[in-house]
């Protein structure tokens, strides 16, 4: 009896210890594949979910038909807050929403430009939402972006995230968001998303196709400005997250003229202040190692001096790319996306608490930027 | 008429029992001497025994004698030509002696094995023996002659523990031919069979053997002990003693190893276990074991150590597939779904679409059908077994899916850990490990991977606090001891593994010189 007594403690105990029941099935849940926030009626928040439809998700053949049915269905419904439009939405729904796998959080300009300090908070309060979600913004609706059409996955979401993981663009999770948003001496920056057309200048336009490049710059928690692709690129240089690219230079016409393309194999970017006279500078030094995959000049690859000739055009093309979107971020924005204040503050902890902490914000755009390039070209393929 | 029958039936009951008494009391008498008497006796004994023979033979035209014997037991040829062939004859030993003593005329008979007794208790066992038992008038002894025979087996491979590598012989029922395959491969003075009786009815020979200055005085004690404390009618086969002597007999995990290939035996015995060998049964036992003996094969022996220690990898990945994957797959497609990768989640969730049950449900209707597949391909006679197999195959397989009755990962599931359950060297095991899962199934179905990991913390208590023979079951592991770990996740090699286990071995523990190979 004294076993058996102990034996029941031990089960009711294993019961009642446990947290909330959520006992479901996987046919009675609405797997969400993508969100997209919008602002409507001045200050109310439009969620629109990207919903896939397991049926025609199968294994080929098993479902029916396939190929031009959706796979996907959206689904919007409006709220003061983003928790509000999610109840409501639920109201509409058979099955209950499960964000769990859901990858993509599209945001549109004009609610970012309001803030959405309040989206990030509910995205990492609630459990549902993973925070290894891809942020994008959009210039347009959210809601009409999520809607497009996959090409090579099952569902568009799947694709944008693929897409994302490649890293030719920038890749910014919430979470790192979060990061950008609470650390002083930096900015959040996170990727512009949109559709573009599938095929370049040709008659058939055949639809369109995503496309992350770009991207948008905040500060604070507020959308402030875009930065094209180009310039997107140099944020990419400057926080030392360029991982592949090609470099393509010009070379002049009393030379012979053609263009040689380089491939990035390996780049390290250091950004380092230092104090002087009073004055804070930074110092950006960029090393990177190339190998040359086309060239269509008349040059000589194979002679030493013409490979240090072109890794100094090279030195010159990314000093001037970074110089670029350094200038715009001082100028136009004043936005620190770069992490220059997170700098000063690992290298000069105490003037940042007394000084610059405060006045960060002004002293940014003042601050004076000494961008130094090295570039190593270590294959130059096969040919001469 | 009724209560005639009854009065007839109790009477002679009663009657039956006063026989049992008169047997009993009269075990110790002494034979008569007088020859019709003594045959009487015996023959009253074996009254309703068709298979009870006996013949009368004049020696020399003087005295006479009967043979006894059961029809069946004895090589009754041998019989003829090394015992009545030589009374028959004219006999040397009654020719010049009108009454010789019972030793010239043991001196007489050429069998291998003649001996003599004395009391009518012995009659009776040696004739249930299957020896042959010779009354002469006027001798107050008796000879008998071992000259068993019956039909038997012959050696053949082992059916539940089959290897490719390896000596292919399994034990039969007939306990000499076992000891004898053991004998062979340790040919020592040192390897004791000790031999007791068990069973008021069957007599059983059981055989306890054991390497002397290997095994513990402490352990075989404990053997003899238990054995010596059945008590019981008959003993069918070993699994009788296996229930008889288990330390746990309410745990599902065995505590005695079951085998039939004498080399399992013998290397047991050389890491100081102690073997029981019993008749009638082509199961040997080992005690003690440990949990991580049952998981390796004797084949990991046999092979190269590299591709030894990769299989066990295997088994025990498998261990956990066939204890776990079907209630992982209902924990996480029930309670943990953003555990999956997206696409993964949408072929679940494709294929569950159009079934009516619950994962729980769903698992549990297929698992029981592959038990009864199992076990219906046990019993069915082996070319109808083929034919359950391709009705199985479709109906678990095809048809329920197509129906919309199970989802298709959910067979994969399912047949994955129906062939994981079959990876196990112990056939005893396995049967644990089926069982334990329905429990985990329940357990990850009401409280997912809590439920799981709550499910394995039990076992593995349950585990650490089994003993077998007083030998920890979970050993080397719990309590850990690095030396011995050489072989239970891994098989060293020969040359590492230089030392018995600690725990049944400590009297002599090493086994090989440390100089056998240089490095």
């Amino acid at each position: 009896m004294k076993v058996i007594r102990k034996l029941l403690l031990g089960v009711i105990t294993v019961f009642l210890l446990t947290g909330c029941w959520n006992r479901i099935e996987v046919n009675d849940i609405a797997i969400v594949t993508a969100i997209g926030l919008d602002l409507v009626e001045e200050n109310m928040i439009r969620l629109t979910l990207q919903v896939a439809i397991p049926t025609k998700l199968g294994p080929a053949g098993a479902s029916s038909g396939g190929g031009k049915d959706r796979s996907t269905f959206v689904i919007s419904e409006k709220g003061v807050t983003v928790s509000e439009a999610y109840r409501k939405l639920q109201m509409k729904l058979s099955r209950r929403v499960f964000f769990s796998q859901s990858r993509v959080l599209l945001i549109s300009e004009s609610l970012a430009r309001k803030g959405i300090f309040n989206i990030i908070d509910f995205y990492t309060r609630f459990h549902q939402p993973r925070m290894n979600s891809f942020i994008m913004f959009t210039e347009g609706a959210a809601s009409e972006v999520i809607k497009n059409m996959p090409n090579l996955e099952s569902v568009s979401a799947e694709e944008t995230k693929e897409l994302a993981k490649l890293s030719v663009g920038l890749k910014v999770y919430v979470r790192d968001f979060l990061n950008m948003l609470l650390t002083d001496g930096l900015e959040p920056y996170a990727p512009q998303y949109k559709l573009t057309s599938v095929e370049v200048d040709t008659e058939n336009e055949s639809g369109k196709i995503q496309s992350i490049n770009g991207a948008a710059v905040f500060k604070k928690d507020k959308l402030i400005g875009w930065m094209d692709e180009t310039e997107t690129r140099g944020i990419l240089w400057l926080r030392n997250e360029i991982e592949g690219g090609v470099i393509t230079i010009k070379v002049p016409k009393e030379k012979g003229g053609g263009n040689i393309s380089l491939d990035i194999i390996r780049s390290k970017t250091k950004i380092l202040p230092h104090h002087d006279h009073g004055q804070m500078k930074i110092t950006v030094n960029v090393t990177s190692e190339m190998s040359a995959i086309e060239n269509t000049s008349k040059l000589v690859l194979f002679n030493p001096k013409v490979i240090e000739e072109i890794q100094k055009n090279i030195e010159k093309e990314i000093k001037g790319r970074i110089q670029l979107v350094v200038n715009k971020a001082q100028k136009d924005f004043q936005s620190d996306i770069f992490g220059f204040g997170q700098a000063v503050y690992r290298e000069y902890p105490k003037a940042w608490n007394t000084f610059y902490k405060k006045n960060w914000n002004h002293e940014f755009s003042q601050v004076e930027v000494n961008i130094k390039s090295k570039v190593y070209v270590r294959r130059i393929g096969l040919s001469k | 008429m009724k209560t005639l029958r009854r009065i007839k039936k109790l009477y002679s009951t009663f009657q039956n029992q006063n026989r049992d008494k008169t047997l009993e009391e009269k075990g110790n008498d002494q034979l008569s001497g007088f020859l019709q008497e003594d045959f009487l006796q015996v023959k009253h004994y074996f009254e309703g025994a068709s298979d009870f023979k006996y013949r009368e033979l004049q020696i020399n035209s003087t005295y006479s004698a009967i043979i006894f014997y059961l029809d069946g037991l004895v090589g009754i040829e041998r019989i003829e030509l090394n015992v009545i062939t030589p009374l028959l004859k004219n006999n040397n030993a009654f020719l010049n002696n009108p009454k010789p003593t019972i030793e010239t005329i043991i001196e007489e008979l050429s069998s291998a094995q003649v001996k003599q007794g004395e009391t009518l208790q012995e009659v009776i066992n040696h004739i249930l023996l299957g020896d042959t038992v010779l009354l002469i008038n006027g001798y107050k002894q008796f000879l008998f002659i071992s000259e068993q025979a019956w039909e038997k087996r012959s050696i053949e491979e082992p059916l539940s523990e089959a290897v490719v590598l390896g000596p292919r012989e399994g034990f039969t029922e007939n306990i000499r031919t076992n000891t004898s395959m053991i004998r062979r491969r340790l040919k020592t003075t040192k390897l004791k069979f000790e031999s007791i009786q068990i069973g008021n009815l069957s007599q059983t020979e059981v055989v306890i053997t054991y390497l002397d200055g290997i095994a513990q005085h402490s352990i075989i004690e404990e053997v003899r002990s238990r054995l010596n404390q059945i008590n019981i009618d008959a003993i069918e086969d070993s699994g009788y003693i296996v229930e008889l002597i288990e330390d746990h007999p309410f745990s599902v995990f065995p505590q005695i190893l079951q085998t039939e290939r004498p080399d399992r035996v013998v290397g047991n015995l050389l890491e100081g276990r102690i073997g029981i060998i019993v008749e009638n049964s082509p199961f040997a036992l080992v005690v003690p074991v440990t949990f991580f003996q049952m998981m390796s094969s004797p084949e990991d022996y046999y092979g190269k150590f590299i591709m030894a220690t990769f299989i066990r990898f295997i088994r025990y990945l498998f261990l956990l597939v066939a204890l776990l994957f079907p209630s992982i797959y209902i924990a996480v497609t029930t309670f943990h779904q953003e555990l999956l990768p997206t696409n993964l989640l949408f072929s679940v969730a494709a294929s569950r679409e159009k079934v009516p049950f619950p994962a729980v449900i769903e698992a549990l209707l297929m698992e029981i059908t592959f038990e009864a597949l199992r076990e219906a391909g046990l019993r069915l006679p082996r070319p109808i077994g083929s034919t359950v197999s391709i009705v199985g195959a479709l109906v678990i397989g095809q048809a329920a899916v197509e129906a919309g009755i199970v989802s298709a990962p959910l067979v994969i599931v399912v047949s994955t850990t129906g062939i994981a359950s079959f990876m196990f060297p112990s056939y005893t095991l396995t049967g644990a490990i089926r069982l334990l899962r329905f429990l985990m199934i329940f357990l990850s179905a009401t409280l997912g991977f809590y439920g799981i990991l709550l499910g394995v913390f039990f076992i593995l208590v349950h585990l650490v606090q089994l003993r077998s023979f007083g030998v920890p079951y979970l050993a080397p592991v719990a309590p850990l001891n690095f030396n011995n770990l050489k072989d239970v996740f891994v098989r060293a090699p020969w040359w590492r593994m230089n030392e018995r286990p600690e725990q049944t071995g400590k009297r002599n523990l090493r086994r090989l010189s440390p100089r056998n190979r240089k490095n």
